[in-house]
């Protein structure tokens, strides 16, 4: 299997503050990486860095080869990088079918003047997308039913629904889902779960997931990476994890 | 060399004058991220509301500048009550819009009740010019930078020394953090509203009294506009030394270049922030959490 | 990298458009309905309106030009622009220049006066835009100011404070009647533009702007690009209103492009409804007639100095309408508009 995503000693401190220190993992492709931590451990801020938003003190991330950390946040989209947002980052405004399609932004080519005179050419290419997000995206995530209604008012639970579709219509090779459990129910984490698994395997997306639900990631991960106060402490199989003295330590510590 | 000097002075002392609304620009901005682009036309009214009292209703100054600051005050507050505060929420540029129509509400009332033409405040500065060595400093305008000083400096105090003034500055730090320690938000907004009521009051008068007043008198907010941006839109002390700097260089221009020139300064210094360096001298880089 | 496929597979489900139903035909039909009343509406008006009524028309559509441009700053991409009088004041020289000087066509001259004020528009909104969006609101101020320092005092090139005369332009030889019809359809067209915007992703990721930039980053949106092109598109359509201004009012002068007309500009986009097509007509249609009706209500009154009265009245009215409508009808007109449509569906 392919190393996808390389992370080596990556360090990021603001001011005073370390929020990573020396962290480094190899993410395979095709599996479902988890990082875990309490609070403040620096979980998002790896997300940010990878994403773009953060500029790391040190160290490399490599994303199938390539040093990402050299192009702008914007550009790692293009190499297949998708991500959900811990606080929703839905848009106002907008139904749950355009949502969903500004996910595949990068990937049209309609411009200001094509857009403007809409005949042709960028029609096309609008119905095309929005035929494509219908029978891949919205039937896939099971959200006919709410497909042009506007997301404000959304339960939170469905919200993180249509970000997760969202993140697909880029069809990622790294989706990179920020705690994607989080005020869910029972019958919600399940489902979402479900979703994840098959983003797997029948879109072939690599997964990066960040949580507390440690039932939920324990059933989902290949892999566990632990972070306490931006260090790695350990790192391994979900089971090697959960007995791993360190991890306990970390975790009855705080609390 | 002795004129240079003199401009110097003169514009350090002119450039006094914007300090006093800069800060109550800052803290505003600082505390709510509000840009309040009725500032100017605050402080025009409360040279306004000075000159009716003393001027049209023969009051005396004294009463003329205790009704500018108290009018100045409750007119803040009822703006920020009634119209900014139930809007806490929405995006910021919904409350930025509301003060730029209470901008143009303001400017145009008061054409209405006073009309276009310029007029005069009495003369309770000293006219007397003033010496330092032998550097001569309209009387005016030495007396008006002194009155400013001693405000700057009992604000400072105020902001610095206070535990409202404590308040301020940690609700201008971390809104989430200020308010988890029991400071109410909503009341700190009010407050930076107040101040500024008084601070735009002081300013506005002494602008007035310096330059007379016009309902456009407002348009000295792209001058204060100017000093916060070159001072960093968020620094309170960096206010003072950019303000006395933009005064300075609208003297010297004026002097030797000529008064159009001297209009056009404001804009060049906003611009030439933005491109070369748009933190200003002393704003801080904010990290957002996302 | 191995030999998976280098794209992703898709799952194979049934395609999900294939059933979808039409939308509601009736409301389709009331739709076209709708629009061929107004277009008939629009090309039989010059042959029942006054003179006075014709000059107003097309007042308002010229005025719709500017604030549609005005709404896909402010309402779709949450810019905050306050000089937009100023780049209605640069089409409106450049296309008078144009014309004076060169005598070349109408048409051109309002390409030109477009291209000129998007450029304008670019150089103001470059430095900021690279920063935050609240430097964008003050270099628009900056712009206000500035622009009107130099139409003023440019005298050789742009008269002014006596500004140009600008010789008329008979369209199709039918004098005012024909200029309505051409201000009609250049109007209708910007509108459709605008709409058409907005059912691409260029108005989605202008619509991401506004609500959060940081998301709409990592969908491979360029922000600060997008936000350029969203404030100068504003500046160009505010291009096209000064050069057909121009021509219409025959006159160019420094006064025309005053802080007091951006803020009807932004008052009509507030009034209307941001983000609407339909909210920035009904915006300029109101703010347009809104001071041909307060002075008559003046000269009703009794007033003794109308004209002394009105230019204060306008500054507090403009200012309260943005007021009131922000706290208390944040969609508009067009908010308002869409209430009643949807009651009066629900009570029949």
């Amino acid at each position: 299997m392919a190393q996808l995503l390389e992370v080596e000693s990556l360090s990021l401190s603001f001011g005073g503050i370390t929020a990573l220190s020396d962290v480094s993992t190899i993410v395979q492709e095709g599996s479902i990486t988890a990082v875990i931590g309490p609070n403040g451990a620096g979980k998002t801020s790896f997300f940010n860095v990878i994403s773009g938003f953060y500029r790391p003190t040190s160290g490399t991330v490599r994303f199938d080869g390539c040093d990402i950390l050299a192009l702008p946040a914007n550009a790692r989209s293009q190499r297949g990088i998708a991500r959900t947002f811990q606080n929703i980052a839905l848009f106002n405004g907008m139904t749950v079918l355009e949502n969903i399609k500004l996910g595949a932004h990068a990937q049209l080519r309609t411009n200001v003047f094509s857009a403007s005179l809409y005949l042709g050419w960028a029609r096309r290419e609008e119905e095309d997308l929005t035929r494509r997000i219908d029978d891949e995206v919205i039937s896939f995530l099971d959200l006919t039913a709410i497909r042009d209604r506007s997301i404000e008012g959304l339960p939170y639970g469905l919200q993180k629904r249509v970000e997760l579709a969202r993140a697909l219509a880029m069809r990622p090779r790294l989706l990179m889902v920020d705690e994607p459990f989080a005020g869910m129910n029972n019958s919600e984490k399940a489902a979402m779960a479900q979703y994840i698994r098959r983003s797997v395997r029948e879109w072939g997306a690599t997964v990066l997931l960040i949580d507390h639900d440690m039932e939920m990631i324990m059933g989902l991960s290949d892999q566990v990476v632990v972070l306490n106060f931006g260090r790695m402490i350990a790192t391994g199989n979900p089971d090697a994890v959960r007995k791993d003295p360190a991890v306990i330590d970390a975790y009855l510590g705080t609390e | 060399m002795h004129q240079i000097l003199e401009f110097s002075i003169i514009g350090l002392a002119s450039g006094s004058v914007y300090v006093l609304a800069a800060l109550g620009f800052v803290i505003i901005f600082k505390s709510s991220s509000v840009f309040n682009f009725a500032l100017g036309e605050m402080m025009m009214i409360a040279a306004y509301l000075c000159f009716a009292t003393t001027v049209q209703m023969q009051l005396g100054w004294q009463a003329g500048v205790l009704v500018a600051v108290v009018g100045s005050v409750l007119i803040a507050l009822a703006v920020e009550r009634t119209m900014l505060q139930p809007l806490l929420g929405k995006p910021v540029i919904v409350l930025v819009m509301v003060t730029l129509g209470v901008g143009s509400i303001m400017r145009g009332l008061a054409g209405l009740v006073w009309g276009p033409d310029i007029v005069q405040l009495p003369d309770f500065l000293p006219r007397a010019p003033v010496f330092i060595g032998d550097v001569l400093i309209p009387g005016r305008l030495a007396w008006g930078s002194l009155v400013v000083g001693l405000i700057a400096g009992a604000f400072m105090a105020y902001y610095h020394f206070s535990r409202a003034g404590l308040a301020i500055r940690a609700t201008s730090s971390d809104q989430v953090t200020a308010e988890s320690m029991g400071i109410n938000i909503r009341q700190i907004f009010s407050l930076t509203w107040a101040i500024t009521g008084v601070l735009v009051a002081a300013s506005g008068i002494i602008l007035g009294a310096l330059n007379g007043i016009t309902p456009t008198l407002g348009l000295v907010a792209l001058n204060v506009l100017a000093v916060v941006m070159l001072s960093g839109l968020t620094s309170v002390g960096g206010v003072v030394v950019a303000g006395l700097f933009i005064g300075w260089v609208e003297t010297m221009v004026g002097a030797y270049l000529g008064a159009a020139w001297q209009n056009f300064v404001p804009y060049l210094v906003v611009l030439l922030v933005m491109t070369v360096k748009p933190t200003g001298l002393f704003g801080e880089r904010r990290i957002e959490r996302i | 990298m191995d030999e998976r496929a280098p794209t992703l597979r898709v799952p194979a489900a049934a395609p999900a458009s294939a059933g979808r139903a039409a939308s509601p035909p009736r409301r389709a039909v009331w739709q076209t309905v709708g629009w061929l009343i107004l277009a008939v509406a629009l090309l039989t008006f010059p042959a029942y309106a006054s003179g006075y009524l014709l000059f107003m028309a097309t007042l308002v559509a010229i005025n719709v030009i500017a604030t549609t441009g005005l709404n896909i700053t402010v309402g779709y991409a949450g810019l905050l622009s306050i000089g937009h009088s100023a780049f209605i004041g640069v089409g409106a020289y450049a296309s008078a220049l144009l014309w004076i000087h060169y005598g070349t066509p109408l048409l051109f001259n309002i390409a030109a006066g477009a291209v000129a004020a998007f450029l304008v528009g670019l150089v103001f909104g470059a430095p900021s835009l690279r920063i935050k969006d609240a430097y964008l609101a003050i270099a628009t101020l900056a712009a206000q100011y500035s622009l009107y320092f130099v139409f003023q005092q440019w005298t050789s090139v742009t008269g002014g404070e006596r500004g140009l005369t600008v010789p008329g332009v008979d369209v199709l030889g039918m004098g005012d009647i024909g200029f309505y019809y051409l201000v009609i359809v250049v109007t209708v067209l910007l509108c459709i533009a605008s709409r058409n915007l907005f059912r691409t992703r260029v108005g989605r990721a202008f619509i991401a702007l506004r609500e959060r930039d940081y998301a709409a980053e990592v969908l491979g949106i360029n922000v600060v690009l997008y936000k350029l092109l969203a404030f100068a598109l504003g500046a160009a359509y505010a291009g096209v209103t000064g050069a057909l201004m121009a021509v219409f009012l025959r006159i160019v002068n420094p006064d025309q492009f005053t802080l007091l007309h951006s803020v009807f500009f932004l008052a009509a986009v507030v009034v209307g409804g941001q983000a609407s097509t339909l909210g920035s007509i009904l915006g300029a249609a109101f703010m347009t007639m809104m001071p041909e009706v307060l002075r008559d209500l003046l000269e009703l009154v009794g007033s003794k100095d109308v004209a002394g009265i009105l230019s204060p009245m306008r500054e507090i009215i403009f200012g309260a309408l943005i007021v009131t409508f922000l706290m208390f009808e944040p969609r508009g007109l067009a908010g308002l508009f869409d209430r009643l449509r949807v009651g009066g569906r629900r009570s029949s």
